[in-house]
């Protein structure tokens, strides 16, 4: 059966530039498997259109890119569209995978609590670092991908049918492989220098809520 | 400062050093940086240099398992 997939994309500086890019991998591989895809891009990705299209759409999946904290998530120009302090959850029922940091701190467990099956995410900041002779391209920053491939893995593992827990364990396995290379090959030092940064975003990546769920 | 603190912050100084000049570091809404400010942010220890000491400190604690990883090849 299609599934029904929601992603924000966001594109107001560098960093919703690189995660917007990185997710729209994920909306062309979800467009190869004729799955239905509706991504909020720049201006688009704000509150208002958010819940109209989600309420009209009703997704199977919920790909959030954008910047957070422990108490929401936002998009375009930064302003909130998930939040902590929102009268109902409007995640319930819902897979959601939020490339935003801190957002799996206290507003995923709140979601959870609240009826979203499941809700991975990350309890600190998602720091990555990038060429900065490669910001106006973003797709062609190989520093940049050590991250962003690794995140990647999560909604295309659900994709390609895999629960949420397993979604999550490929992810896991990303970022372990992606360590794991750098610290036994003679990598150059730009590649190296990430590693601080990848097992940072490898610990603090959680999935919460129900594990044995496929969108 | 304790002498200890003082040591932390020459530690993750001399790591930070070690950074590409041609790389950013994105710090979520925090923003982006390059390597003389993350630098400067660990001098000054305001918020963001504080986050850095964390992530320094975090990955140093890390090592021994992820070099148990590595030998696991798990």
């Amino acid at each position: 059966m299609n599934k029904t997939i929601f992603i924000t994309e966001p594109n107001h500086d560098y960093t919703t530039r690189y995660i917007s890019t990185w997710a729209e991998c994920v909306v062309a591989f979800a467009e190869s498997k004729n799955d239905y895809v509706v991504s909020l891009k720049n201006t688009r990705a704000n509150k208002k259109t958010f819940v109209s299209v989600l309420n009209k759409i009703n997704p199977s999946f919920i790909f959030l890119n954008g910047h957070g904290n422990d108490r929401l998530i936002s998009g375009h120009n930064n302003e909130p569209i998930v939040e902590l302090s929102d009268k109902s959850n409007i995640l319930e029922d819902k897979i959601v995978y939020a490339l935003s940091c801190q957002s799996a701190k206290k507003l995923g467990p709140h979601c959870v609590k609240n009826g979203t099956k499941t809700y991975l995410g990350y309890t600190e900041d998602f720091i990555f670092t990038y060429d900065k002779t490669k910001r106006t391209r973003p797709s062609g920053d190989k520093i940049a991908a050590l991250f962003l491939d690794s995140s990647n893995k999560i909604p295309l593992s659900l994709l390609k049918n895999k629960t949420t827990g397993e979604a999550y364990d490929s992810s896991q396995r990303a970022f372990r492989k992606t360590v794991r290379s750098l610290l036994t090959s003679e990598s150059a030092l730009e590649q190296s220098a990430t590693l601080r940064y990848l097992v940072w975003d490898m610990n603090h990546q959680v999935c919460l809520g129900d594990a044995n769920v496929k969108i | 400062m304790t002498e200890v603190q003082k040591d932390i912050v020459k530690l993750v100084i001399a790591r930070l050093q070690t950074l590409p000049e041609n790389q950013e570091i994105s710090i979520g809404s925090a923003g982006k940086y390059n390597k003389a400010e993350l630098i400067e942010h660990v001098q000054n220890g305001d918020k963001i240099g504080n986050k850095i000491i964390e992530v320094e400190l975090h990955y140093l604690q890390s090592l021994k398992n992820i070099s148990q990883s590595v030998l696991d090849n798990e």
